[in-house]
């Protein structure tokens, strides 16, 4: 069956053919006359505007020339000043047909880059990406020179993952900077970036980042054979290169870790994790992904480590009340009452007077109106957002439970499920505890405190079972590694973190060598 | 069988510029009584009578009435013990006269009578006249065990409840009263006593009584077998602290001398309250409640043996000593 489909697939994508304006070019090869070789490069580009294309005489001779490039995203000083300058001012006065290229190449180009090139598909990816493609007169070859400029923001402070201390500096949309970034924080030799084009279409470069000799090979060559061998027609973020090289792609716990982080990925790194980044992608992926991972900040680095370990535990149980507190709020009002203090049981029983639903639709109603909320102001343009804050506080907090809808505590009670669920540092996962949230209602009201247990116990098994690269997901915690616990729900002082994670099987394992707290080695 | 329900009214939510309607007339319990053969079929059919079902988990008190109590309480507490609804940490009280009329008490500081009984215990720790610790799952061990025991006496006067003393149960069948001394009493040699404070009179001088506030009071009973024959030490070691002068001025009395007469005095005072209760116990209901039988079962093993079957007979009989030793510990600085 599934058999089936996927030859239908492949049969429907042999038929649309994307290939056709790439892959046949490769046959083309340049002829000796420049205006045919213009001319057909322009109309591979669809004669769009940006496409520039200048004749000229390369020094005194009459021998024509012709460069192309796409102005839009080169660096036209560059092409002036490195390539037409020399070209017609300092090339020696000549009244020869032929003109020595080698010379040309070796002696005249001051660009960063030439290299030679014969067949169309080279050249209009060059042209694509930023290059300068220059033919002359009478020759089959041309020549490619860099003249890339990429023009966007150079500079971006962190919006989803913000800290109190520490760096303020977020990757942006170009390539270079972001690896500008990583490299002014490691300068070990041994950083490693191995770059290709991905993308049918777009062919944007992918990078993957990781250091030779602690990463672990295994690791790093899954990555690179997962993300090299895409044939996809475009990804426009790193995000969904990263939701296609995933093992289980279908579930709702986030397996990539996403950070817009220079200095998180480079601690990344130095554990031995391996990251992927991509031009035109503010964002970098880092793999492989742990749960224990996706509840640490940036700022718990930066505080005592007995203050950042009590608030990582504060978020552990944030994650846990985002996740089942509506969900325990149905089981004890309806079905365990017993569990609760006489006075508690009595107010709570008070409140409810008068509310014509029974706790379950009243949870679901409020849980719907919090997801609507949060959507409703992350779609909203920031100026209209705070009507939203008003409309929903309003909605929420007051008309709601005067009108007798719902109960006060259950107001509470949503209101510190919504609380903790932004408490988690990582996004996604928070997304994802709003999607538990539901079927642990569900199971709330029909099995009470015995259905959430049940319901924990199948979550907590799904999440074991899933992996990361040959990572469990939970690890160190299952598998149990006590000695890897420094850095999960505890962050132990940096003195003791003296080796790096085992479940990341690195190659080094030794991180630091500290003899005496506090004070330098001798050697 | 008389339940009393919380009745819940629509909580108010104030808005600003409204008036608190405080003087609402509408009660906030409900009593239902109902008689029947079992408390199985009571319940049943009470619930014939309301909307809603009985729920126990949440069950607070039972108040029984002295009258039940006598005949025993082995049987009125059989469907509390077996039904699951029910918590082991339920509060047991005995009430002289009509069980409802204690719930029909409207208390002043909390809304439902039943919740008020249920804190009231708690005072012990404060107040040495109080029993701690009298739920449900102790009565019934002490049923099961055969153990004399004592349960708190609760009283109501007009609109007020009071817990006074406590009613003593030999086997399952209650037999008679403590009074408030008595029961203090029984807390000391009983080795449940807490805090709470005893006043004499101040010797060697013609007026003026002074009040000490016990803080922790420690007792040991020791058997003693002489000629086939046992008799009980009880020792007290009591530490408080010099609370309170009345109708005296102490101002720079409060020497050793002094202290050391006043700690006496304490002594031979609380020598009395345990005697009169211990003789009380022996003489007129002829009830261990001290677990003197406990003591010798542990210590005398070989003579509990002996006399295990016919304790009840014997313990009428027995020699008790108490002596008890105080120490004042701080005497507090009055300037």
């Amino acid at each position: 069956m599934i058999n089936n489909i996927k030859k239908i697939i492949d049969k429907k994508n042999k038929k649309t053919g994307y290939a056709e304006n790439t892959e046949h070019l490769k046959k083309f090869v340049l002829s000796e006359d420049i205006n045919d070789n213009v001319s057909r490069l322009k109309e591979i580009m669809n004669n769009s505007f940006d496409v520039k294309s200048r004749e000229f005489n390369v020094g005194g001779s009459n021998v024509r020339a012709a460069i192309v490039y796409i102005d839009s995203v080169s660096n036209e000083d560059i092409i002036m000043d490195h390539i037409i300058k020399p070209l017609i001012i300092s090339y020696p006065a000549t009244t020869s047909k032929k003109l020595d290229i080698q010379y040309i190449k070796d002696s005249l180009l001051t660009g960063q880059s030439v290299k030679e090139a014969e067949t169309f598909d080279e050249i209009v990816l060059s042209i694509m990406s930023g290059n300068s493609f220059i033919c002359i007169q009478g020759y089959t070859k041309g020549l490619i020179i860099e003249s890339k400029e990429y023009r966007g923001k150079t500079f971006a402070t962190p919006t989803m993952e913000p800290s109190v201390k520490g760096p303020q500096e977020a990757f942006v949309e170009m390539l270079k900077i972001n690896i500008g970034m990583i490299r002014k924080r490691i300068r070990d030799p041994n950083l490693t970036l191995d770059m290709s084009y991905v993308g049918r279409r777009i062919k944007s470069e992918i990078v993957i980042v990781y250091i030779k000799g602690i990463a672990n090979d295994d690791i790093v060559n899954e990555v690179k054979r997962k993300v090299f061998s895409l044939d996809i027609d475009g990804p426009t973020s790193v995000v969904q290169v990263g939701k296609l090289i995933v093992e289980k792609p279908n579930s709702i716990f986030p397996l990539i870790q996403l950070t817009e982080r220079p200095d998180k990925l480079v601690s990344s790194l130095t554990e031995g994790r391996v990251a992927v980044i991509m031009n035109g992608s503010p964002d970098a992926i880092i793999l492989p992904v742990t749960l224990p991972m996706l509840m640490q900040s940036a700022d718990d680095y930066f505080e005592n480590w007995i203050v950042s370990s009590v608030i990582r535990m504060s978020r552990y149980l944030a994650l846990f009340l985002s996740t089942i507190l509506p969900a325990l709020y149905i089981a004890v009002t309806t079905f365990n009452p017993g569990m609760l203090p006489t006075n508690l049981a009595l107010s709570i029983a008070a409140t409810r007077v008068g509310v014509p639903f029974p706790a379950f639709f009243e949870a679901l109603l409020m849980v719907i109106t919090l997801d609507l909320l949060q959507e409703a102001s992350i779609r909203l343009p920031k100026i209209v957002g705070q009507t939203v804050s008003i409309v929903g506080g309003l909605v929420i907090g007051q008309a709601a439970v005067q009108a007798a809808v719902v109960s006060p505590i259950m107001v509470i009670i949503i209101s510190v499920t919504a609380v903790s669920s932004y408490t988690i540092p990582n996004y996604s996962l928070g997304l994802a505890t709003r999607i538990v949230r539901i079927p642990f209602m569900l199971l709330a009201v029909t099995f009470g405190n015995f259905g959430i247990t049940m319901g924990m116990l199948l979550m907590l098994t799904y999440l074991a079972s899933l992996k990361s690269f040959g990572v469990r997901y939970l690890s160190p915690i299952s598998p149990y590694r006590i000695r890897d616990w420094k850095d999960t729900i505890i962050r132990a002082p940096s003195w003791a973190m003296t080796k790096r994670h085992e479940f990341l099987s690195p190659e080094d394992t030794r991180r630091q060598i500290i003899k005496k707290r506090g004070e330098p080695n001798e050697n | 069988m008389t339940i009393q329900l919380p009745v819940l009214r629509k909580t108010e939510i104030t808005i600003t510029g409204g008036g608190g309607n405080s003087g609402d007339a509408d009660s906030k319990t409900w009593e239902i009584t109902q008689i029947g053969n079992s408390f199985m079929d009571m319940s049943m059919e009470m619930m014939s009578r309301t909307s809603l079902s009985l729920y126990y988990e949440h069950l607070q008190v039972i108040v029984i009435s002295e009258e039940v109590a006598k005949i025993g309480l082995e049987d009125v507490t059989d469907f509390f013990t077996r039904e699951p609804e029910m918590r082991r940490r339920v509060k047991v009280f005995i009430c002289p006269g009509q069980a409802k009329s204690i719930l029909d008490v409207q208390p002043r500081i909390e809304d439902y009578s039943a919740i008020y009984l249920a804190m009231l215990p708690m005072n012990a720790t404060r107040n040495s006249r109080v029993i701690y610790k009298t739920d449900l799952g102790e009565v019934i061990s002490n049923i099961h065990e055969g153990n004399d025991f004592v349960l708190p006496r609760i009283i109501s006067i007009k609109d007020e409840i009071k817990a006074s003393g406590g009613a003593v149960f030999k086997k399952d069948k209650m037999v008679g009263w403590l009074n408030e001394i008595e029961l203090e009493g029984y807390k000391f040699v009983r080795n449940t006593y807490q805090n709470g404070v005893i006043t004499v009179k101040i010797p060697n001088k013609e007026r003026g009584i002074a009040s000490m506030e016990i803080s922790n009071a420690k007792s040991k009973i020791t058997p003693i077998i002489e000629d086939g024959n046992v008799r009980f030490d009880v020792e007290i070691k009591v530490k408080g602290n010099y609370a309170e002068n009345v109708d005296i001025h102490t101002h720079g009395e409060l020497n050793d001398s002094f202290l050391n007469s006043l700690e006496t005095e304490f002594a031979k005072e609380i020598e009395k309250i345990c005697m009169q209760t211990i003789e009380r116990m022996q003489k007129e209901y002829g009830a261990d409640i001290f677990r003197f039988g406990n003591v010798l079962r542990y210590k005398e093993p070989a003579y509990w043996k002996n006399v295990s079957n016919r304790w009840d007979s014997i313990f009428p009989n027995v020699d008790i000593q108490v002596k008890a030793d105080v120490s004042i510990i701080l005497s507090g600085i009055v300037k």
